[in-house]
């Protein structure tokens, strides 16, 4: 019947269609395209099984302030506790607090830490309840730091985006001016936490394309890099995203990787190295 | 995962020495996990058990676990 309908339009009406056609045509060309970030053929992550894996990527050294990460994540366990990104100057000896700690909070959150290198002050806080859960799936953060050492972190002090959304900020940091985090280059590991040495709060799930900014990303720049959960080739400008200037690392965790090196993709050439991993932990999961 | 069928075995820190590395997934001495008193590791593989550890009880990736997740193995954060 509907063919049948098709069929019965008349030469008259056809001209109707072409004319309001060419007035939506015309209505179109004002509009402005949405924002979308430059996707790209990611088809990789690593998978981390919870006991002793890790990438240690200890030649990307950074500061506590004005920096952005971005990050791609799955959990596969219900633990608190389990570490995404920590940054020590020495992993041999720091306590795990003196530097950057992100990781995941009871079933829900991310909770992180910043501590001094000497004076043994720290801050921590965490996100509440922001839907972080195990088993449901792939999601996007961007966790942002304002100025850092030598304002106590303020305007902005700290913001956390998930899947392109805000989901937790603070003005200023609470503690005043006795905790101001890392003043003193500290080195990046991916997946697990050390105190003093002693290896514990490994992450179990997946985690890809790594990227550090020295800068504090804007929530337009946080949409297009989401994508609607595709990632985006952040070397490529798109939109509101103007920040490809700014990474100053950035790893794909598995694509284009030779393991066990994870190729940093600028040009400062910060690779790093999966530890204590097999070869079968680059997976084909990706969001 | 891959994980899935891999086994782990623990062994004490003293046989570190006999450890092959080129049959487990661990790199090296340098990046073993201790437990908290130092006195026990544990390596972990994918498929046939390499004959060090022949003798040795393997353990699968939800039993490792909940042994890592116990006192000897994770110590306490400080509070917020």
């Amino acid at each position: 019947m509907a063919y049948a309908k098709i069929n019965s339009v008349t030469n008259a009406n056809m001209a109707k269609v072409s004319n309001v056609a060419k007035a939506a045509i015309g209505k179109i060309s004002n509009i402005d395209a949405p924002s979308a970030g430059v996707t790209f053929a990611d088809d990789k992550s690593l998978n981390f099984d919870g006991s002793d894996d890790y990438v240690a990527i200890d030649d990307f050294e950074f500061t506590n302030e004005n920096i952005s990460i971005s990050w791609w994540c799955k959990r596969e366990s219900t633990a608190s506790n389990q570490v995404m990104f920590q940054a020590l100057n020495d992993f041999t000896s720091d306590d795990y607090y003196k530097g950057l700690v992100l990781r995941t909070n009871s079933d829900t959150g991310i909770k992180w830490f910043f501590g001094e290198q000497s004076g043994g002050n720290y801050w921590g806080t965490n996100s509440g309840d922001i839907g972080f859960n195990s088993g449901d799936g792939w999601h996007h953060f961007v966790f942002t730091i304002g100025e850092g050492p030598t304002t106590a972190y303020t305007s902005p002090a700290m913001a956390l985006y998930m899947d392109g959304e805000s989901v937790w900020s603070q003005a200023a940091n609470p503690s005043g001016s006795s905790i101001v985090g890392s003043a003193v280059a500290i080195k990046l590991r991916v997946g697990s936490r050390f105190n003093g040495g002693t290896q514990s709060g490994v992450f179990t799930g997946n985690i890809n394309d790594v990227a550090f900014f020295n800068t504090v990303l804007d929530a337009d720049a946080v949409t297009v890099m989401y994508n609607s959960g595709d990632p985006t080739d952040l070397r490529v400008d798109s939109g509101d995203y103007d920040n490809s200037a700014n990474l100053t690392g950035y790893w794909w965790f598995g694509d284009e990787d030779t393991y066990p090196t994870i190729t940093d993709r600028t040009s400062n050439g910060n690779d790093g190295t999966m530890t204590n991993m097999a070869e079968e932990d680059i997976e084909s999961d990706v969001p | 995962m891959a994980y899935e069928n891999r086994k782990y075995v623990i062994i004490d820190a003293s046989e570190v020495g006999t450890v092959d590395f080129s049959q487990v997934n661990e790199t090296s001495a340098d990046t073993l996990r201790y437990s908290l008193d130092d006195s026990q590791t544990f390596v972990k593989f994918d498929g046939d058990t390499p004959s060090f550890l022949n003798g040795k009880t393997s353990y699968t990736h939800s039993e490792i676990r909940t042994i890592l997740a116990g006192e000897d193995w994770t110590d306490d954060e400080i509070p917020e």
